[in-house]
């Protein structure tokens, strides 16, 4: 009876041990071309919501009380507009969305979707409804799709990010 | 074991034995991911693929894997090669994986791929597990790409992205929809069982093998079904 148990520990830990290597090793390979996908298009994201700004965006250093759906801020380099990248999980999946906001009016100037993994799809007229909304978020359309869990996260983390803007002073990272 | 058997083996799950149209297998994702052909062709092939590497390991280690484990060292080694097919696809073909979403993670839970490590793998070699795997797979995705096909076609008026004359004005926007996907999943379900009629297995000839509680009852559920 021991002996079958040991055997099924034994294989158990060795299927773990084997499928972990075999992970790790495919993680090695395909990361670094992930993060060039992934940055890729955040630049393209940054670009299309501040067409008018010339040059690299200038990252801003998050302070420890960054909200955690925030994982990075920048400005751009003529200072009117901020853009954040931020991660939403509804309990489906991560979706990862860039938001740009005119410095001066606090308004969002539009809202990219850098990649979806939510089970429900993004409806056409729910993420241009964001577009000159600002903290209060009260013209957003309800009725499109996503859920109304999915919908809840996204504006959720977008009030956040107004809310750290707002409250916190900024340290631009040295690129 | 013969050539033609191997064939035969590889063949049965195009039509005779199709996981979707005659087992009933992996249904959610067929109507979910069936709206457009890419997505079909994308979805097909990543199951097939793991598909035949999980067939593939799970023979290789038939004999290893004790009777009391096997479900969880089944599951182990499915969400291990799902996993690393995930990484792949997000890393070369990201247009992909953006399209797919949660449904690359969620051939995990793709009662095909359990399925047929349960009914066959666990029991044949490793060359036949990988014929079952091969041609479960392309069953799995030919299905998946009549059903996109066909709603792509009457219901956008496209194919593969681009418009067809005719079809790009006079089209069935509900078959984009989930209601479309259930009544094209119905029609064709009726065609393959007109083609299959009297050749398909019945439910009742692989209950028994494909449930992972079959050494607890022995077959007794199955015999009773029979006497009522």
């Amino acid at each position: 009876m021991n002996k079958e148990y040991i055997r099924s520990v034994v294989v158990v830990v060795c299927i773990c041990l084997v499928m972990g290597l075999a992970l790790a090793l495919c993680y090695h390979i395909t990361q670094p071309r992930i993060e060039a996908n992934e940055l890729k298009k955040l630049n393209e994201a940054i670009r299309e919501l501040f067409p008018a700004s010339v040059g690299d965006p200038i990252e801003i250093a998050l302070t420890p009380d960054a909200p955690k759906t925030l994982k990075n801020l920048y400005k751009t380099a003529d200072g009117k507009g901020y853009v954040a990248k931020i991660n939403t999980n509804s309990g489906f999946g991560q979706s990862t969305f860039t938001v740009g906001i005119d410095a001066a009016t606090m308004k969002i100037v539009g809202i990219k979707c850098i990649s979806y993994g939510d089970s429900v799809g993004l409806d056409d007229g729910y993420l241009p409804s964001y577009s000159g909304q600002d903290k209060a978020l009260a013209d957003v359309v309800s009725s499109a799709s996503p859920a109304k869990k999915t919908k809840a996260t996204i504006e959720a983390a977008v009030r956040d990010v107004f809310t750290y803007l707002e409250n916190t002073e900024f340290e631009e990272v040295a690129q | 074991m013969t050539q033609n058997s191997k064939m035969s083996i590889f063949l049965k799950g195009l039509i005779k034995e199709n996981p979707v149209l005659v087992l009933m297998l992996g249904t959610c994702p067929t109507i979910a991911k069936s709206n457009n052909v890419f997505n079909a062709l994308g979805l097909g092939l990543c199951t097939a693929i793991v598909l035949i590497l999980s067939n593939m390991a799970i023979s290789a280690m038939r004999k290893i894997i004790p009777d009391k484990v096997r479900i969880p060292c089944y599951i182990l080694l499915i969400a291990g090669f799902v996993t690393l097919i995930q990484m792949l696809v997000h890393a070369y073909f990201d247009e992909m994986y953006e399209r797919l979403g949660s449904f690359i993670a969620l051939i995990v839970v793709n009662c095909i791929i359990l399925g047929r490590a349960e009914m066959f793998a666990s029991k044949n070699n490793i060359v036949d597990s990988m014929l079952d795997g091969a041609g479960m797979g392309l069953g799995f995705t030919g299905a998946l790409l009549c059903i996109a096909t066909i709603r792509e076609v009457l219901g956008a008026g496209q194919f593969f992205g681009y418009d067809l004359p005719f079809f790009s004005t006079y089209h069935f926007p509900l078959l984009q929809k989930t209601f479309g996907g259930f009544l094209v999943f119905g029609i064709m379900i009726a065609i393959v069982t007109k083609l299959t009629a009297g050749k398909a297995p019945l439910k009742k000839d692989f209950a028994c093998q494909g449930c992972p509680s079959a050494h607890l009852c022995h077959g007794e559920c199955k015999e009773e079904k029979e006497v009522k």
